[in-house]
């Protein structure tokens, strides 16, 4: 049986055509706004330079709160924007070579270069690392009030990510999700994440590293000027890795951007593939690649 | 009734075996799909270029990717075929100039490309040229191909 | 998962993709199975698939010819089932059990499951028994924002707690009393032009998506999205989150896709961003609203046209446009008027109002339609 599988495996990749490895286009967005100190409610917004996606003055230092810690959006209501993959984002999160996986992972992993079902495409929420390549945005928006951050993504299916701030732990009968659970704390102006709880019916980056639903992951998001979010994250995964991966890259501020409607499933063909229509898979087949 | 905890080998060959049932599962359903959301690579040929020139026929101005139909004229024959272009999301193309009205059916228009890799009458287009009327005549549009996926 | 379920799903892998049936996807129930035809099978089950949108278990059952074959046993949500106190380990691969339920129309060996009994222990499992919440003795306040304004979510340092149990799950104009199920399945086909007041076209179409059960709607076929007042009608409720920061207000949906939709109240036009969604009609719309006093007033426009706009399915065009209200009269209560306007499909305005009810303590369900597709 174990042969077969591998002889299977073997098929699969001699009939694969090669990957191409796309250029990267990640140039620096343009900056935003002036120097904020806190943010006055209501009041009028700082003079700052026109947005653009291109050119304009060097970034500044970041935006802050009112008690001084660093802001995850605009310094003020008028400044909008949302976050896109900056620089070593795109595809991959790291170099292949260097993620720890174990073997069966690892064919896996070699597996999905062929085959390219990524669930993303097929509009399946994506949550740890995928969720920041998209090529859409997503924003972070913080409820004090109830003590929690939202994050909205415009891609994919158009979903969010809630982070409860109000020091909760993870429950004990978690149910597997395809954005795991996930409680946030602040150390200085790092909003830090800890999330687990995920199913396996997603990709956790945009290659296909594998994952288990034992994965547990911290990240780390610091805003480091009006432009840049450093986003590190260290996964752990005793099904799939064989040591704790740490990997991360950088979200830049696209200026003048608001969340806006983006439905996958709009014009996504191949029934097949997809959901329902004429040629719907059977119900009793539950794959899902 | 109890399931026993598998053993790391037990897990580790019945996780070869799911992989195996994925990739002959991924094997069969690859086979017919046709306009899949997929990545570029997996549906398109950078190694076959094509330029078309056509009649436009229709418009589709959705996500996630933008598709439009020309009908293109076999100058030997006379024979008229209809091809499908694949561009990008909307959003990505209204940032390059386009809207949804930009193309309008009747008109004429010049793509340029890659082939499907499947045979089909479809081509991924990287640039498109707005030949005849709709207000801009002779400009070339970026047509936000996935092939080299953009940031934005 | 057992090895010996992974083999039993590597069965039933090869023998679906080896012969393709076409059958429908995701459905009003009435769609897939015939009411008339009753079924009772007794047999051991072989795999429990517990996802979005129906839980299926899969069971051998032996025939009256004594062979043995595979059927599959539909049941609601996850969702449904774990708010009823079960889980995916509530039964397991070799348990007996026998099932009642009514055969899907087209002849596959598959039923709506209405119960299963586990032999074992002599009782039903995998049962719901509807749970609205009870109504409070007196009607509690209205938690208020510091300058006044109702909040549309909890109190703060409140528990969480979201929308749901609609008093109705279809649109219809008031006073009109027309019979209908929860799917808006008309009971008499023939009261269809007294739902509301649809032109010509419109009523044609509306009385030939009923005829077909509502088989054809995109949002079970297809997961798209539940835009204008469907979103209320669904089971899995609303959340309203109040940016007041940004002066806009997001609806979180707990069915469907699980989107979220924006309502602005900074008295903005409805012009999209270039950069984002342009003028291109949506499934959501543009949305912007004012507070009238207690009662939230959000104009909508912009749809497009590839969505089904209630259950029931009651054609809209992209001439479409709602003056929703929204007032939460007491703690646990929001009133919900909606008057449509859609000189496209309507031959004049008409309203129609229902009620929410307030959900304390929990957090709203995510219901993802794309789980259980390939």
């Amino acid at each position: 049986m174990r042969s077969a599988v591998i002889l299977l495996a073997a098929v699969a990749l001699l009939l694969a055509p090669a990957l191409r490895e796309s250029a990267l286009a990640g140039q620096q967005g343009a900056p935003g706004g002036g120097v904020q100190v806190s943010v006055p409610d209501g009041a009028a917004p700082a003079p700052q330079a026109a947005p653009g996606r291109r050119g304009g003055p060097p970034p500044g230092p970041p935006p802050r709160s009112a008690d001084g810690r660093a802001l995850l959006g605009g310094a003020t209501p008028a400044i909008k924007g949302v976050w896109l993959p900056g620089e070593g984002g795109a595809q991959a999160a790291g170099d292949v070579a260097s993620v720890p996986l174990q073997p069966w992972a690892r064919a896996l992993l070699a597996n999905r270069q062929v085959n390219q079902l990524e669930p993303h495409t097929r509009c399946k929420p994506s949550g740890g690392i995928r969720e920041f390549l998209t090529p859409y945005g997503v924003e972070f928006v913080e409820f004090p009030e109830i003590q929690r951050i939202y994050i909205f993504d415009i891609g994919g299916p158009h979903t969010y990510r809630t982070i409860y701030m109000d020091g909760r732990t993870h429950p004990e009968n978690l149910q597997a999700s395809y954005y795991g659970h996930s409680v946030g704390w602040w150390e200085g102006d790092t909003l830090v994440v800890d999330t687990t709880g995920f199913n396996e019916s997603f990709w956790i980056d945009r290659r296909g590293t594998p994952h288990t639903d034992r994965l547990r992951i911290l990240e780390r998001f610091t805003r480091m000027d009006t432009v840049t979010m450093k986003y590190e994250v260290t996964l752990d995964d005793p099904g799939a890795l064989t040591a704790p991966w740490k990997t991360g890259f950088n979200l830049r501020w696209e200026d003048g951007t608001e969340l806006f409607e983006y439905v996958c499933q709009q014009s996504n063909y191949a029934p097949t593939l997809m959901v329902g229509g004429e040629t719907s898979i059977d119900r009793s087949s539950a794959i899902v690649p | 009734m109890r399931v026993r905890r598998l053993t790391r080998t037990e897990e580790n060959t019945m996780r070869a075996y799911v992989v195996g049932i994925l990739i002959a599962a991924g094997l069969l359903l690859t086979g017919g799909a046709a306009l899949a959301h997929h990545s570029f690579a997996a549906e398109f040929d950078a190694g076959k270029p094509i330029t078309l020139t056509g009649i436009v026929t229709k418009i589709e101005w959705t996500n996630p990717h933008v598709w439009f139909y020309i009908n293109v004229k076999d100058s030997a024959t006379g024979q008229v075929t209809n091809w499908g272009a694949e561009m990008g999301a909307a959003h990505q193309l209204q940032r390059r100039g386009w809207r949804r009205d930009t193309l309008k059916i009747g008109e004429e228009v010049t793509v340029e490309g890659s082939l499907a890799r499947n045979g089909t009458k479809r081509l991924n287009a990287r640039v498109v040229k707005l030949t005849s009327t709709g207000g801009r005549p002779g400009e070339s549009l970026d047509a936000a191909s996935s092939e080299a996926p953009s940031q934005n | 998962m057992t090895c010996g379920a992974v083999r039993a799903l590597a069965s039933a892998v090869a023998g679906v993709l080896l012969a393709a049936v076409p059958l429908t996807a995701h459905h009003v129930i009435l769609a897939k199975f015939d009411e008339s035809k009753r079924v009772t099978l007794s047999g051991v089950v072989t795999l429990v698939d517990w996802r979005n949108p129906h839980v299926h278990v899969f069971m051998n059952a032996r025939e009256k010819n004594d062979r043995t074959v595979n059927w599959a046993v539909e049941l609601e949500s996850p969702i449904d089932l774990q708010q009823g106190g079960w889980n995916r380990q509530s039964l397991r691969p070799g348990d007996a059990i026998t099932v009642e339920g009514i055969a899907a129309r087209d002849g596959s060996r598959q039923v709506w499951g209405r119960s299963i009994v586990l032999t074992a222990a002599g009782r039903q499992v995998l049962n719901l028994t509807p749970r609205a919440p009870a109504v409070p003795l007196s009607a509690r306040p209205v938690p208020r924002w510091p300058d006044g304004q109702p909040r549309l979510g909890s109190a703060p340092g409140g528990a969480a707690g979201y929308w749901a149990y609609p008093s109705a799950t279809a649109l219809m104009e008031d006073g009109a009393g027309v019979a209908m199920d929860a799917d808006g399945l008309l009971r008499n086909v023939t009261d269809a032009p007294r739902v509301a007041p649809l032109q010509p076209w419109a009523l044609a179409l509306y009385v030939a998506r009923q005829r077909r059960v509502l088989q054809d709607d995109p949002m079970y076929l297809h997961c798209k999205p539940p835009g204008g007042p469907r979103q209320f009608q669904l089971p899995y409720g609303v959340q309203f989150l109040e940016d007041r920061n940004r002066q806009r207000i997001f609806v979180l949906i707990g069915s469907g896709n699980n989107n979220f939709r924006i309502i602005y109240t900074d008295g903005r036009g409805y012009a999209g961003q270039i950069a984002g969604d342009d003028d291109n009609p949506l499934y959501y719309g543009r949305s912007v609203a004012k507070w009238e006093g207690d009662t939230l007033v959000a104009d909508t426009r912009g749809f497009n046209e590839e969505f089904w706009f209630t259950n029931g399915g009651l054609p809209h065009t992209d001439r479409l446009r709602l003056i929703e209200r929204f007032s939460r009269t007491e703690l646990d209560v929001l009133k919900y008027e909606v008057t449509i306007e859609d000189p496209g499909a309507y031959t004049r305005r008409w309203s129609s109002t229902a009620t929410l009810r307030w959900v304390a303590g929990e957090e709203m369900p995510r219901h993802l339609c794309q789980d259980n597709r390939p």
